[in-house]
C-alpha cells in the first residue's frame, strides 16, 4: 500500500459469534490491513456453561452425562478421561471385555469426529458436496451408536467401571461392513481433495504451527502431529485396550493445513483396523466391574488422560472422600489450540482464517465448558 | 428482428394513421417484454435445476413437493415468499445507493439479451457492434456489486464489493481476448455473421485454436458470474454473503435474479460464439438453442459443487499470469492462422 | 529429576511423591518461575495444563509438565491464598501457559502478575466475583 499517498487505517472485523464457519460460538476480533491479518483476538465464553462447577455438586456417577457435552463429537472421549481418573482414585479396573469395548467406541467416536472434520474443513473451502458425503458417512455411525447406546451423539456409554450395556446381537456385523466400506468412502475423499489444485492451493504452505511453537503452546493431537511430532497417548500412556492393538501413529512434517488434514484422514483409516482388530480379538465375560452403589473414592487426586480426535484430553479429580467430587478440571485441547490460534494466524489473509481454524478442528463445547 | 413481420405489422397499423413512432414504441415495449419474461422463466428453471443438480450428487433429493413430485414451482414459491419478506434497511447505509444497487445489476443482465439470438429469426436487435455491446454491458452489473457493498455499512459487504471489482476486472482481460478470436475469426462483430460463419465452416469449436478461446471463455465466464470457484464476493463461509448481507426480500431476489440470468446469457453465448448458436439437424432451431445452453449450463454448475474455492490472491495471479498471456497468445494465432 | 530440583531449590520444595509416572511436587510462590524453567530446560517442555482447586482454606495452583519424549510428568502444586493470591505468570516460559492462567484468574481470582492480557476468558468482562471459589454457590 502507497502508505505516503493514501493514509489506510487498520479496520477491525468481527467474526462471530454467528459465523458459518467458526464452528461454534467463537468470536474473532480481526485487525486487518486490506485482507492481511496483523492481530487477532479470540472471544470465547459464549458456551460456558459451568459444567466444572456443576460437577462439584453431583455424584461421581451423575457427572459422566456432562462429560459428553464437552466435545461433543466425541463424546466417548470425554467420558473416558473423567471415567479413567475415576477408576484410578477408586482403584478400579475394568473387565477385559469392557476395555476392548470401549476402545470400539472410542475409535467409531474418533472416526465420526473427522467426518464432521473433513466435512465442514471442504465446506469452509466451499466443496460443499463433501460436506455431505461426510456427514452421509457419520450417518452411518450414528445408526451404529444409536444401536448400542440408544443415543446417537452423547452416549455416555463408558462409565465408572466399565460400559453401559453389552453389544446388541448384529452389532458386530453392522460395524464390520461399516469398516468394509469405509476405506473406499476415503479414497472418494482423496480424490474429490487431497489431490484437487485448488484445495492444496488453500491448504499447503498456509497456517505453519512450527514443531517447537507448538510444543511450547501445549498443541497435541493432530495439530501437533502435523507438525512433525509424534506424540499420541494411546501410544505413550496406552490405556485400555490399546496395548495389545497394532496401529501406526499419523505424522506429517509439513506443518501446513495440508499436514493436519492428511493426519486425521490417516487416523480414520488406522481406526478403521482398530476396530476391526478388537472385533476380532473380543474376549468374553463381563462389561462392568464389582463397583460400589455410592461411589466414594478415598481422598486424593488423579488425572485421566485419553488421546481423543482434537488431541491430549485429560481430566483432573481431586477427591475429598465425599460422594462428590471436590474439583473436577477438564484439560481441554481446543482451548490449548486457540490460544496459539493467533500466532498462526498473523500474516495470513481473511480467506485463510477458515482454513487455519478449520484445520485445528475445534469445539467450542470443551473450549467453553 | 423479423424485418417482414415488422413491414407488414407496420403498414397494417399505417392503416389507421398512427404515426410511425408510436409504432415502434409499442414495438419495443413488447419485445423487451418478451425478452424479460423469458429471462424470468430461464431463471426459475435454472433455479430449480441448481437444486435438483446439486442434491442429485449430493446424495439428497431437492425440491420435491411444490408443484408435484418434482417440485417445479419450488423458485416461484421462494419467489413469493420474499416479495413477502420485510424491507430491512441497514442503519448508516446509503439509502439512493442501496436502493439503486439492485436495479444496477439486474437491468443490465437483461439489457445484454438484447443481442442474443434464440434463433435465425428470433433476435431482438442483431447490432452490428453485438460482441462489443455485449462486453461493454456485462461490466455495468460490477458497479452495482460495488455499490450495493458500499451503501452496506457493513464491513463483509464492503470486502465482497472490493473483492467483486478486483476480479471482475482482472478476468475481463481474458474474456475480451477470448471473444476477440472469435470476432477475428468470423470477421465481424455482429453476432448473426459469427453464426453465419459457423454455418458455412463449422463450428468454431473445432476449429484450431479457438478450442483455446474456447477454454478462456468458459473460465471467465465463470468468474464474471461469480460461481466457485471464483465466488469469493460471495463466499459464504467466509464473508457471510459478501457484498449483498444486508440485502433482504425482493432486492436480495434481484441480485440473485440477476446472478441467474448472467449465468444463462454466458452459456447460450458460449453456445453462440463456439457451438453454432441454433443450429442443428432435425430438431427446431429454438430446440437446439436451449440444448446447447442448458448443456452448457448444467457444466457449470457440475464444476461449482465439486470444486473448492480459490482465495483472491489465487484468483487475481491465476488471471494476470496465466489467462491474460494465454489470451494474447491466442489472438496472435488466431490471426496468423487467419481462420 | 527430583535430585536436580532439590539441589537447586531445595527450600522451596515444601514435599515430594513419585506416584506412578507423575513427579507431585509442593512448591512456595515465588520460586515457581525459576523451577518451571529449570524443568524445561531438563526437557519437560510440554505445559500439559495449568489450574486450581480450592481446598477451603487456602488454593493449590497445580501447574502439569511433561517431557513428551519419555512421557515423565511433573505436577507441581503452589499453595496460594484464597483472597488477593498473586503468583509469577509463566507466560515468559511457555507460551501454553497464558490462556490457562486467563483461567485461573477468571474462575479462582488468583493475579498472575507479568502476565501480557489478565482478563476474564470464559465469563464476561463485567463478571462480578470468582465462580469455582468454594464460597460461591452453584
Amino acid at each position: 500500500m502507497t502508505q505516503s499517498l493514501t493514509p489506510t487505517e487498520h479496520v477491525t472485523l468481527n467474526m462471530g459469534p454467528q459465523h458459518p464457519s467458526t464452528h461454534g460460538v467463537l468470536r474473532l476480533e480481526l485487525q486487518l490491513e486490506g485482507e492481511v491479518i496483523i492481530g487477532c483476538r479470540p472471544i470465547i465464553g459464549y458456551l460456558h456453561r459451568g459444567i466444572e462447577k456443576i460437577a462439584e455438586a453431583r455424584t461421581y456417577p451423575q457427572v459422566v452425562p456432562y462429560t459428553d457435552r464437552l466435545d461433543y463429537l466425541s463424546s466417548a472421549s470425554n467420558n473416558m478421561a473423567y471415567v479413567q481418573a475415576v477408576e484410578k482414585l477408586l482403584g478400579v479396573e475394568a473387565p477385559e471385555r469392557a476395555k476392548f469395548l470401549r476402545v470400539v467406541l472410542l475409535e467409531l467416536n474418533r472416526i465420526a469426529s473427522h467426518l464432521v472434520f473433513i466435512a465442514t474443513f471442504a465446506n469452509d473451502l466451499a466443496a460443499t458436496t463433501v460436506f455431505l458425503y461426510g456427514i452421509r458417512e457419520r450417518e452411518l455411525i450414528m445408526d451404529l451408536f444409536e444401536m448400542w447406546a440408544g443415543a446417537r451423539l452423547t452416549q455416555s456409554w463408558i462409565r465408572i467401571g466399565g460400559v453401559g450395556q453389552d453389544i446388541p446381537d448384529g452389532f458386530v456385523e453392522r460395524a464390520r461392513e461399516f469398516c468394509r466400506m469405509l476405506p473406499g468412502r476415503l479414497d472418494e475423499y482423496d480424490r474429490l481433495l487431497t489431490g484437487n489444485r485448488i484445495f492444496r492451493a488453500r491448504t499447503e504452505g498456509v497456517g505453519i504451527l512450527p514443531r517447537e511453537m507448538g510444543i511450547d503452546y501445549g498443541a497435541s493431537g493432530p495439530t501437533l502431529r502435523g507438525s512433525g511430532v509424534s506424540f499420541d497417548i494411546r501410544r505413550v500412556e496406552p490405556y485400555e485396550a490399546y496395548p495389545a492393538l497394532d496401529f501406526e501413529v499419523a505424522v506429517q512434517p509439513a506443518c501446513d493445513c495440508m499436514a493436519r488434514y492428511l493426519v486425521r484422514m490417516k487416523e480414520m483409516r488406522e481406526s478403521v483396523r482398530i476396530i476391526e482388530q478388537c472385533l476380532r480379538q473380543l474376549p468374553a465375560g463381563e462389561v462392568m466391574a464389582k463397583v460400589p452403589r455410592a461411589i466414594r473414592p478415598p481422598a486424593g487426586e488423579a488425572y485421566g488422560r485419553v488421546e481423543s480426535p482434537r488431541g491430549d484430553f485429560g481430566c483432573y479429580v481431586v477427591s475429598d472422600g465425599s460422594a462428590q467430587p471436590a474439583r473436577v478440571h477438564f484439560r481441554a485441547p481446543s482451548f490449548i489450540h486457540l490460544g496459539a490460534l493467533p500466532r498462526m494466524l498473523q500474516g495470513w489473509k481473511i480467506g485463510d482464517v477458515v482454513a487455519i481454524l478449520g484445520s485445528i478442528d475445534i469445539v467450542l463445547g470443551e473450549v467453553d465448558r | 428482428m423479423n424485418s417482414t413481420l415488422y413491414q407488414r405489422l407496420l403498414d397494417w397499423c399505417g392503416g389507421w394513421g398512427l404515426p410511425t413512432w408510436i409504432f415502434d414504441a409499442v414495438w419495443m415495449v413488447a419485445m423487451a417484454a418478451i425478452v424479460t419474461v423469458f429471462v424470468l422463466v430461464t431463471v426459475l428453471a435454472l433455479v430449480w435445476l441448481e437444486r435438483k443438480i446439486s442434491a442429485d450428487m449430493q446424495s439428497r433429493v431437492g425440491p420435491n413437493r411444490t408443484g408435484g413430485r418434482f417440485g417445479p414451482l419450488q423458485t416461484a414459491a421462494d419467489a413469493l415468499k420474499l416479495l413477502l419478506k420485510e424491507d430491512i434497511f441497514p442503519a448508516g447505509a446509503d439509502r439512493v445507493v442501496f436502493w439503486l444497487a439492485p436495479f444496477v445489476v439486474f437491468v443490465p443482465t437483461l439489457m445484454v439479451f438484447m443481442v442474443l439470438p434464440f434463433t435465425g429469426k428470433w433476435v431482438a436487435n442483431d447490432l452490428n457492434l453485438g460482441v462489443l455491446f455485449v462486453v461493454a454491458v456485462s461490466a455495468f452489473p460490477v458497479i452495482g456489486l460495488i455499490m450495493a457493498g458500499w451503501s452496506s455499512n457493513n464491513k463483509y459487504a464492503i470486502l465482497g464489493a472490493m473483492r467483486a471489482a478486483a476480479q471482475s476486472v482482472s478476468y475481463e482481460i481474458p474474456l475480451v481476448l477470448a471473444m476477440v478470436c472469435v470476432v477475428v475469426a468470423a470477421g465481424s462483430l455482429r453476432i448473426g455473421d459469427i453464426v453465419a460463419a459457423q454455418r458455412e465452416g463449422g463450428w468454431f469449436i473445432l476449429r484450431f485454436p479457438l478450442q483455446l478461446a474456447f477454454l478462456l471463455y468458459f473460465i471467465t465466464a465463470m468468474a464474471e458470474v461469480n460461481r466457485v470457484p471464483f465466488d469469493l464476493p460471495e463466499a459464504e463461509s467466509e464473508l457471510v454473503s459478501g457484498y449483498h448481507v444486508e440485502y433482504t426480500g425482493m432486492r436480495f431476489g434481484f441480485f440473485f435474479l440477476g446472478e441467474f440470468a448472467h449465468l444463462f446469457f454466458v452459456s447460450a453465448f458460449c453456445a453462440t460464439l463456439f457451438f453454432g448458436a441454433w443450429e442443428g439437424p432435425w430438431l427446431p432451431p429454438a430446440v437446439w438453442f436451449l440444448i446447447k445452453s442448458y448443456a452448457i449450463v448444467i457444466v457449470i454448475m457440475w464444476i461449482r459443487w465439486t470444486v473448492p474455492r480459490l482465495r483472491i490472491d489465487q484468483i487475481m495471479g491465476f488471471s494476470w499470469k496465466l489467462l491474460v498471456p494465454l489470451g494474447l497468445a491466442t489472438v496472435l494465432l488466431t490471426g496468423l492462422m487467419k481462420v | 529429576m527430583l535430585e536436580a530440583l532439590q539441589s537447586q531449590f531445595g527450600e522451596a520444595i515444601i514435599s515430594a511423591e513419585q506416584v506412578g509416572r507423575e513427579l507431585r511436587l509442593r512448591v512456595s510462590a515465588n520460586r515457581i518461575q525459576d523451577i518451571a524453567r529449570c524443568c524445561k530446560e531438563k526437557g519437560f517442555a510440554y505445559p500439559a495444563d495449568i489450574t486450581a482447586t480450592d481446598t477451603g482454606t487456602e488454593l493449590h495452583v497445580v501447574y502439569r509438565l511433561m517431557r513428551l519424549e519419555t512421557d515423565e510428568q511433573i505436577v507441581i502444586s503452589v499453595p496460594v491464598s484464597r483472597t488477593g493470591g498473586r503468583l509469577p505468570s509463566l507466560c515468559g516460559v511457555f507460551a501454553g501457559a497464558e490462556w490457562p492462567e486467563r483461567e485461573v484468574y477468571d474462575l479462582f481470582g488468583v493475579r498472575f502478575d507479568g502476565h501480557p492480557d489478565l482478563r476474564r476468558i470464559l465469563l464476561t468482562d463485567d463478571w462480578e466475583g470468582h465462580p469455582l471459589l468454594k464460597t460461591s454457590r452453584t
